[in-house]
């Protein structure tokens, strides 16, 4: 691998229909340039900055990049440390601040489906087995809760699987628990299912107590029917969702408009287009449809996992993938023009235990769902409370490669988490995982500035 | 002598109870909370001889109390307070809704600050109170001043920061407030002896750059800066006050408030690294510290009268 100097300016030079451009990280700042500019800018990438400046050339792109870096563009080292902001604050946060729980009610499961990392006997993950939270480590997780919340305003309660309704009078009992417990705060309540267990009581329930429900339903008929399977039986489950899906809109249609949400799972060759005219077809909203890629490999759930795939089906130009709050938030990026503080962590990591806590059916707590559930990255439990050391570990994942982190063009885009890092072979998260995810990273914030350069201006 | 409970979140519980019955126009002998929403061993330092007594569910508190008194902006749930209502309603108990001023989204509104001339106020001593934001707790110092004036009889006029305005305000349409604090309120303090106003200019130390009209008009004799708990950058903070207040940065004021992760009001319950100018808003002697200082630097020897 060539070696990068170490005074080498941190940005992106690349060409794109046919025009090249120039992203420089310091000032956050798109430029389209000409060729001779891109040339330049390739040597300078290659030399650093001191020998460029010592080339003393003549040429009028020459005196241009020098320009550019006179302006305060085209900078190096801007960040000294990586470390993440609120690591001064962890201990009072995971103390006062807890606000959204995921508890895992059951880890059986009705179904099975193609892409489950748990139903297909997978050597490194847990698989499907009868086993459900008992009501004390609810209770207790609960209690932990209102404990740890003292200076928030709004908590999340979220409920998991396997199949969460398979555990239904726990979800009661632990609603009811809650809602008596936690007086003066909102409580927002959430659950993932597939949808094939719900009965008027069920939904009346969830009405009641206002749910956001997601359910897995991957497409049109056939699709749905090729993924996920029932259990036992092997058959079909299409007909069986649609009919439970058309409940929910019988009892209550508002809140099937405003409270229910689609996770469909789309996997590599099939042409997500006719999954998206499948629920415009059956009247959901493009905002209430989170499309998931899997990997037959095991579960990825990675929506820039799935742009990044599609923008390798083609070859210009964007597909139709972008969302109203996806939009927005490139935006957002790009528009900021603050300059990096010295002291820097990426984005994507959440702060484990305060934005999000994952507890399993023995009480274990992790960072959330997605990742593996293996005692090595469990950041506490219920009856000890957190692994303050191994939290604060997690929330600098950026460490792992802060070396490469300082010197990454797309860093203001990077939203690298945990999820991205773990090992399972090593039971713990390592640099290495990280560089691999580092990449595609990479290659999304790429594909975020191209689709910026489409909106805003013509080509 | 009453015993209320104070139904509200913890931050406002906590800027609240510590001048509860000096705020209010009755005797309050204790105030009733909720646990949910204080931990017992949190305690101000600074606080007086009330009692706090802590239960868990509302009911108790209700039955406990004497009436009860919610500050909410709707970050309580409608149900909880309809509950309230009715419990309170079937114990024959009274009860006030107060809105909760103190938002991290809250606007900064111009206020009547601005429509004092300079020149009316000229031969009279001004404490200017300057917060970086709801974190920094503007409130305890705005009502220790009303509270210590008031008790050595000089008659002081005061414009307080629009949050802390609001609330009194409430508090005043609900016939709670103390007098002092009701004229201060109903703008019938006249032929004062001191002017103290109060500004919040949001998180950024930058923005009192944006009242520099107003500390020209009403150049301050002694500057109070509230800061939250992570702020350190006294010399930066020296040299704003110098060149944009036009006066000494006397005394910062720090409270045990931080904004985390660009949401969270985050309470730090750790000690306050301090230097000499620099005091703790929940310590025990902060009131004693800051009267001194203000009284050293403002009172004069009898027979010399302030002209200009």
């Amino acid at each position: 691998m060539k070696e990068i100097p170490m005074d080498c300016p941190v940005f992106k030079i690349f060409y794109y229909k046919d025009n090249y451009f120039l992203y420089d990280t310091y000032t956050n700042s798109i430029f389209k340039i000409l060729k001779s500019h891109f040339e330049e800018l390739y040597l300078l990438q290659n030399i650093g900055i001191s020998n460029y400046v010592n080339l003393n050339k003549s040429t009028k792109e020459y005196n241009d990049v020098l320009h550019l870096i006179n302006k305060g563009m085209l900078k190096f080292g801007f960040i000294k440390k990586v470390e993440h902001p609120e690591t001064c604050n962890i201990k009072f946060l995971l103390d006062r601040c807890v606000n959204d729980i995921t508890l895992q009610v059951t880890r059986d499961c009705n179904f099975k489906c193609r892409y489950c990392l748990y139903a297909n006997d997978s050597k490194t993950e847990r698989n499907h087995e009868d086993i459900n939270m008992c009501w004390e480590t609810a209770k207790k997780t609960i209690d932990f809760l209102y404990q740890h919340s003292i200076d928030v305003d709004t908590v999340n309660i979220s409920f998991y699987g396997g199949e969460p309704l398979l555990n239904f009078d726990l979800i009661v009992k632990t609603v009811n628990y809650a809602s008596e417990k936690l007086q003066t705060k909102k409580v927002h309540y959430n659950m993932t299912i597939n949808g094939s267990l719900l009965t008027d009581n069920i939904i009346n329930f969830l009405i009641l107590h206002n749910f956001d429900i997601s359910i897995s339903l991957d497409g049109p008929q056939k699709i749905q029917n090729n993924h996920r399977k029932f259990l036992r039986t092997g058959g079909d489950t299409y007909d069986t969702v649609i009919k439970k899906i058309n409940s929910i809109r019988r009892l209550s249609e508002s809140y099937f408009m405003q409270h229910v949400y689609f996770l469909p799972v789309y996997l590599n060759d099939e042409n997500y287009q006719e999954v998206y005219d499948f629920f415009e077809k059956i009247g959901v909203m493009k905002d209430k449809v989170t499309p998931i890629k899997a990997n037959l490999g095991g579960m990825d759930y990675i929506l820039s996992e799935w742009k990044i795939h599609n923008l390798n089906k083609k070859k210009n130009g964007l597909i139709k993938g972008y969302t109203e709050n996806e939009i927005s938030k490139i935006n957002k990026i790009i528009n900021n023009k603050n300059l990096l503080p010295p002291c820097w962590h990426h984005n994507g990591q959440c702060i484990p235990g305060v934005q999000r806590v994952f507890i399993d059916v023995y009480g274990i707590m992790y960072p959330c769902e997605k990742i593996t559930e293996n005692k090595s990255f469990s950041i506490g439990n219920i009856q000890e409370g957190f692994d303050v050391e191994r939290i604060i570990k997690f929330l600098n994942v950026g460490k792992l490669t802060a070396t490469e982190c300082k010197k990454c063009w797309a860093m203001r885009f990077c939203e690298g988490c945990i999820s991205l890092c773990n090992d399972i072979d090593l039971c713990d998260i390592t640099r290495d995982r990280k560089l691999v995810s580092c990449e595609k990273q990479k290659e999304k914030a790429l594909y975020d500035i191209k689709s910026f350069i489409d909106r805003t201006s013509k080509l | 002598m009453c015993k209320i409970f104070l139904c509200t979140d913890s931050y406002a519980l906590r800027t609240l109870h510590c001048s509860l019955d000096y705020v209010l126009n009755v005797k309050v002998k204790e105030i009733i909370v909720l646990k949910e929403n204080y931990k017992k061993d949190e305690v101000c330092k600074r606080r007086s001889d009330i009692k706090i007594t802590v239960y868990d569910t509302i009911y108790e508190c209700i039955l406990n109390s004497e009436w009860t008194i919610i500050v909410s902006n709707s970050n309580i749930p409608a149900k909880t307070i309809d509950y309230i209502k009715q419990v309170s309603h079937n114990m024959k108990k009274g009860y006030y809704f107060i809105e909760n001023p103190w938002n991290l989204e809250s606007e900064l509104n111009d206020r009547l600050i601005f429509s004092i001339k300079g020149s009316e106020v000229s031969t009279l001593p001004i404490i200017a109170q300057v917060s970086l934001g709801i974190l920094s707790q503007p409130y305890f110092t705005e009502i220790a001043l009303n509270k210590k004036f008031s008790k050595e009889n000089i008659k002081v006029r005061q414009i307080f920061t629009d949050e802390t305005n609001r609330l009194l305000n409430e508090l005043n349409k609900c016939e709670l407030l103390n007098g002092s604090l009701s004229n201060q309120i109903d703008n019938r303090v006249k032929n004062f002896d001191i002017l103290c106003y109060s500004i919040n200019v949001g998180n950024d130390i930058y923005s009192i750059k944006n009242y520099i009209h107003l500390f020209s008009n009403l150049k301050p004799d002694y500057l109070i800066l509230q800061t939250d708990f992570r702020f350190n950058n006294y010399d930066l903070a020296n040299q704003i006050v110098k060149y944009w207040c036009f006066s000494d940065l006397d005394i910062i004021l720090k409270s045990h408030y931080t904004l985390s992760d660009q949401k969270y009001k985050l309470y730090c319950d750790e000690q306050l690294s301090l230097k000499e100018n620099v005091l703790d808003i929940e310590s025990a002697e902060v009131e004693e510290n800051l009267f001194r200082s203000i009284f050293n630097k403002l009172s004069l020897p009898k027979g010399i009268f302030r002209i200009s």
